[in-house]
């Protein structure tokens, strides 16, 4: 089984009980301030500025070399 | 993008279970990504949303999205992965699957289709990793998305959406304490995961050798194909 095949059959504390538990713990949670921001481009993080001066240097160097074959 | 598409991945022993969960939730991603530009995919989510299916007025959003949510709990059937294997299916494969009456997919299959579909017609969507079993371990995945302008169920929130039970309306889950959303980004430009010559590389490895080595091998033989990747290339041969 895969790494998410267990909702399908969850253990005891699912299947057994028959009826599936539903709540809107998930939406809960997603209210905290932490999850406010999911989906924005966050500026914060190394991720982000190290994607940007990546594509930054890649583009540089495929120039270079395009324009170096082909001047 | 090719239509009979599924890849399929087998993971090294000792790969830690943390590595195996951040790679698969990055190809989740990928694969909406591809979806939600797939004009197939697009074309679907609007037969489902008009007159043909749920006839939802222009923007309505919560309809349109219960309206997409309610055709993938009722017309997706849940099957379990192979025992160690994680298979993961392109938007378009699983609407013709369900077409064909050949329905068969888990939890992150659910969630490519209807992240694809909801993506295709504009929402913004993502993955939203869950413990099912409300004991901290990570363990299923539901869909997410929001509206654009608030409604009175939801305001301008992100609503989590339960997709392997048709009985489960949007909003609602199993009790959980964690969660780890993944976003699947618009704005990512990047070739297909499922291009029709990288799957040959795929299908070729897993004919050799019955499996493929890990996930970071094959995903660095399908980058390969990168069109930057041959133009670097013919010019180096030069």
């Amino acid at each position: 089984m895969g790494i998410f095949s267990s909702i399908g059959t969850p253990p005891s504390k699912i299947s057994g009980m028959g009826a599936i538990p539903k709540d809107s713990s998930a939406f809960q949670i997603l209210q905290r301030p932490q999850y406010g921001k999911m989906g924005d481009v966050s500026w914060t993080t190394g991720e982000t500025w190290g994607i940007l001066m990546a594509g930054a240097v890649v583009g540089v160097v495929v120039t270079a070399l395009f324009n170096g074959y082909y001047k | 993008m090719g239509e009979g598409q599924v890849l399929r991945v087998k993971f090294k022993p000792g790969v830690s279970p943390q590595k195996r969960f951040e790679n698969v939730v990055r190809i989740l991603t990928d694969l909406i990504e591809d979806g939600m530009r797939d004009q197939y995919v697009r074309d679907k989510a609007v037969e489902i949303t008009g007159p043909r299916g749920d006839n939802v007025s222009g923007h309505k959003e919560l309809e349109e999205i219960e309206s997409i949510t309610k055709w993938v709990q009722r017309n997706m059937t849940y099957r379990k992965d192979p025992f160690g294997v994680e298979i993961f299916q392109t938007g378009r494969r699983l609407i013709k699957d369900i077409e064909q009456g050949k329905s068969a997919g888990d939890c992150d299959d659910f969630v490519i289709l209807a992240g694809s579909l909801l993506g295709s017609i504009g929402y913004p969507v993502g993955a939203l990793i869950v413990d099912s079993n409300n004991d901290g371990v990570f363990n299923h995945v539901m869909l997410v998305t929001k509206t654009f302008s608030p409604t009175r169920r939801f305001g301008n929130n992100w609503i989590p959406i339960e997709l392997i039970y048709p009985e489960f309306k949007i909003g609602q889950s199993v009790p959980i304490s964690r969660v780890y959303p993944l976003m699947a980004g618009s704005e990512v430009v990047r070739s297909p995961v499922m291009r029709t010559d990288n799957l040959g590389n795929i299908g070729n490895r897993i004919k050799n050798n019955n499996m493929l080595s890990g996930i970071t091998g094959s995903l660095s033989k399908m980058v390969s194909k990168h069109p930057y990747t041959h133009m670097l290339n013919g010019i180096r041969k030069r």
